[in-house]
């Protein structure tokens, strides 16, 4: 036996020293079965490039089927950190003959062309129903699950062929002493269904413990007969009312898959010898003693039920004035943790004190709620100085001892230091605390840093616009110079065009059209002066001719010549006399006009 | 002229559209793990979410806005160390995120650490605050559009004819061409701070210390969560650290995870 311990640890040694990174696990499932009965034993390997498995040779078993070989990937999320791997699993259904302690030897895995061995492991096979009768649906029985090999598939089920227990840890508690309730299911059947849930219960408060959904069942000889067992549920009762309370039966309801015996072997083929039937089961109902908490209680009674202890501490290392300053207190252990009123503390007079903040971390156990319950006071110190906080008491009652126990916390010493906040600070402060965090930025939400800064485009951005700008100062420039040109045109250009017209007036004068005529003349008198002093037609009246005549230095004899012709031109235009020696007269008055205009314009030039 | 005048406009239109071509090219895959990580969070399935957004971040690390949907699951999960560092990093990329400011604000009410805030001249604080309204991009798009102010202003003051014109004009974009300077400047630094943060989020509690030895004596205890100015890391393993209230300190450099 010992040197077959030592070979043992010399193969897991082996296996070990080849590399901790690849792995050959073998495990066996379930790990206690009936002789005859079917088992699955698995070697996992933790790589993915896999060759072939050398089994051990398993004397004392036969194997069924196997191996069968599966690879999976797997992705998992632990402490925030994405990791992955594959495995590669090897299957073996075996079952045993005879009754006894097996150790299977390590198999043998090649991995990346290396050796790996695994572990050995250990079954043990106990004495079955009728001996090896169990294993008669072979095959069958075999790909429906390791399991199920030593099921009763025919007949009638009866109230011996599954049953359901409960048992409470407890019978007679005090007061808001937990109690845990366990239903646990006995089947010799195959059972695939069963459902029955915890009724709402006046007397007691009632938490279901949660339990895998997966259930694995066990084996267990109950007066004499094999049965698979399994937790099926379990519920942690608080009582809330004294004296004697009935936890009531429960009623679960299943279905169990048997098969028809008489079925014609050819209609099994097709349409499967099984069916189901329905079962209901009742449980016991438990009856329970609460005696009520020992009197008096003490004044100061929290209401707690349980182990607790209590601890407190002041979380702000500097506490300064106008700042939140934090206390915490927390109740640990294990009992009835969420009926527990909040402690008071008590605070100094010049403290704003805010609601205290309740953290619930307990869990539920098979011993009740367990874990701690942390309150957190803030407050808010508006004056500094020394300050002690008094110890906190805290009064439970204890159930290992079955008395009250008052706890305390130590005195806790504040020193508050000088701020620098005011009022209206710390109120925003607070506010802050209160507040929760702003919603998720949802959608297409690119803000994409460090696109546009820095790189050629952007540096070209500038270049463009400067660019832009040249051209579009350089365009307007050009606009004002052809503009300014027009005018100088125009203005070298108006004598000609008014000798122009006045060939044309004179052409009128001589087909003896009068009104065409003065019209004409009036024109050659109008344009000239527009387009000499770059007034535009709209503008042009007698006072803009004069003042623009004036502002131009032509003297006041010839502003009042080119006035008065130009006057009569208009007036001749509307009741015009025909007469051709008047057209005459005004037709070499107009022309003295223009060129006395022209004379003197141009004396100016010299001058200048 | 026209066809000049268009391609020119072309060009200045095509400037402001985001997505050069290697961005736009793993875009799909990359919103999916957003959506994801979205409707994860909003089905309160934080650990989920953040599976999803961390496979974002793998593929685009540059992503303001899925750093502070990160920072809130981890808000959600009361890891606030982690979230500290995610909202730092929501800043680091966007530093005028009004949500992940006010977020981070928050969270540090709930941390171990509460030291103040430097004493500092109330005009470096209010330009500090004036610079991180935008980041570097928000800056650069400032400066062109002031740039483009101050264009059509010096155009006003050579082309218009009253001299009471001229001379607004001519002041005017003399100030304007100091602000397009400023947001440059502005964009300058705001890069920098987001190619070298310079900040460091504690992630193990340790204690600083005076110089870089573990023998040294202890200046402070810092705990989870607060985050810190880097000064130096000429000293491996070790990090010469800032704190918010001006102490400074070393802190062993494995403790630390840098924004």
């Amino acid at each position: 036996m010992k040197s077959k311990l030592l070979l043992l640890l010399l193969f897991i040694c082996a296996a070990l020293r080849v590399g901790a990174a690849v792995k050959v696990t073998a495990r066996v499932t379930p790990s206690t079965v009936a002789a005859g009965e079917a088992f699955k034993l698995e070697y996992t390997v933790n790589a993915a490039n896999v060759g072939d498995i050398t089994p051990p040779v398993f004397t004392g078993f036969e194997v069924l089927n196997g191996p069968a070989v599966s690879t999976f990937s797997s992705y998992q999320m632990v402490n925030s950190q994405v990791t992955g791997g594959s495995t590669t699993t090897f299957t073996y259904i075996l079952s045993a003959g005879k009754a006894g302690s097996y150790t299977i030897p390590g198999a043998v895995v090649v991995v990346d062309g290396r050796k790996v061995k695994s572990n050995a492991v250990k079954i043990k096979v106990v004495k079955g129903q009728g001996g090896a009768a169990g294993s008669a649906s072979g095959q069958g029985g075999v790909s429906r699950g390791e399991a199920m090999s030593t099921y009763r598939s025919q007949g009638k089920v009866g109230k011996k062929d599954l049953f359901i227990t409960v048992t409470a840890n407890k019978t007679k508690v005090y007061e808001q002493e937990p109690i845990v309730l366990t239903y646990k299911v006995f089947t010799q059947v195959n059972l695939t269904q069963l459902s029955g849930k915890m009724p709402d219960l006046k007397g007691f408060l009632s938490q279901e413990v949660p339990l895998p959904q997966q259930k694995s069942f066990t084996l267990e000889r109950v007066n004499g007969a094999l049965y698979r067992t399994t937790m099926w549920s379990q519920y942690v009762m608080f009582p809330q009312q004294t004296g004697k309370l009935t936890i009531p039966s429960i009623r679960f309801e299943g279905a169990v898959t048997m098969e028809d015996p008489n079925i014609d072997p050819i209609d099994a083929f097709f349409n499967g010898a099984d069916y189901q039937v329905k079962v209901v089961r009742e449980t016991p109902s438990v009856s329970v003693e609460v005696s009520p908490l020992p009197a008096p209680r003490p004044a100061n009674f929290s209401g707690a039920v349980g182990r607790l202890a209590i601890a407190s501490e002041v979380v702000t290392k500097t506490p300064r004035t106008n700042e939140a300053l934090v206390v915490r207190v927390t109740v640990s252990g294990v009992g009835n943790m969420k009926l527990i009123k909040t402690p008071a503390v008590k605070f100094p007079t010049s403290f704003d004190v805010y609601d205290p903040k309740m953290t619930d971390r307990t869990r539920l156990t098979d011993q009740g709620m367990a874990g701690d319950m942390v309150y957190e006071y803030t407050v808010i110190p508006r004056e500094k100085g020394k300050y002690t906080i008094p110890p906190l008491q805290f009064t439970y009652f204890d159930v290992g001892t079955n008395e009250y126990r008052t706890v305390e916390t130590k005195a806790m010493d504040v020193d508050v230091a000088q701020g620098t906040k005011s009022v209206s600070d710390s109120e925003r402060e607070m506010a802050l605390r209160n507040s929760d965090i702003r919603p998720l930025h949802e959608g297409a939400y690119l803000s994409e840093a460090g696109r546009l800064w820095g790189s050629m485009r952007y540096v070209l951005l500038y270049v463009a616009f400067l660019f832009a700008a040249g051209v579009v100062a350089f365009l307007l420039r050009r606009q004002i110079r052809r503009n300014a040109d027009t005018v100088g045109r125009k203005e070298r250009m108006a004598g000609k065009a008014a000798r122009m017209r006045m060939k044309q007036a004179q052409a009128m004068w001589e087909a003896g059209k009068a009104d065409r005529f003065y019209e004409e003349t009036l024109k050659a008198l109008h344009g000239y002066v527009s387009d000499k002093f770059a007034i535009p037609t709209a503008q042009l009246n007698m006072a803009s001719i004069k003042s623009a005549m004036a502002s131009a230095g032509i003297s006041e004899t010839t502003i009042a010549q080119f006035a008065s012709v130009a006057e009569a031109c208009e007036y001749a235009r509307f009741a015009p006399s025909g007469e051709p020696s008047q057209m005459k007269e005004t037709y070499e008055q107009a022309l003295q006009a223009i060129q006395q205009v022209a004379a003197e314009l141009k004396r100016k030039k010299v001058k200048k | 002229m026209r066809l000049f005048i268009s391609f020119v406009c072309a060009f200045v239109l095509s400037a402001f559209l985001p997505g050069s071509s290697a961005w736009a090219a793993g875009a799909p895959e990359l919103e999916a793990w957003k959506q994801q990580g979205d409707s994860a969070y909003l089905q309160k399935n934080y650990p989920q979410a953040v599976a999803a957004y961390q496979q974002y971040l793998k593929h685009n690390a540059r992503n303001a806005a899925v750093y502070y949907n990160l920072g809130n699951c981890y808000y959600r999960l009361q890891d606030y160390p982690r979230a500290v560092l995610n909202y730092e990093r929501t800043l680091r990329f966007s530093p005028g995120d009004a949500d992940a400011r006010f977020n981070l604000q928050l969270v540090r009410t709930k941390l171990e650490d509460q030291f103040g805030t430097k004493n500092e001249m109330f005009f470096v604080r209010w330009m500090d605050a004036w610079m991180n309204l935008h980041g570097a991009d928000g800056w650069a798009k400032w400066g062109i559009g002031l740039f483009v102010a101050t264009l059509a202003l010096f155009l006003g003051y050579l082309f218009l004819r009253p001299v009471l014109w001229r001379k607004l004009t001519f002041f005017s974009s003399l100030v304007l061409f100091a602000f397009v300077v400023l947001a440059n400047v502005f964009a300058a630094v705001q890069s920098a701070r987001t190619e070298e943060p310079g900040r460091a989020v504690v992630m193990r509690a340790q204690p600083m210390r005076p110089s870089p030895s573990a023998s040294a004596r202890k200046v402070v205890d810092l705990h989870q969560g607060t985050a810190v100015d880097v000064e130096d890391t000429s000293v491996k393993g070790w990090v010469q650290v800032a704190l918010s209230d001006g102490r400074v300190g070393w802190v062993e450099a494995a403790g630390l995870e840098f924004v």
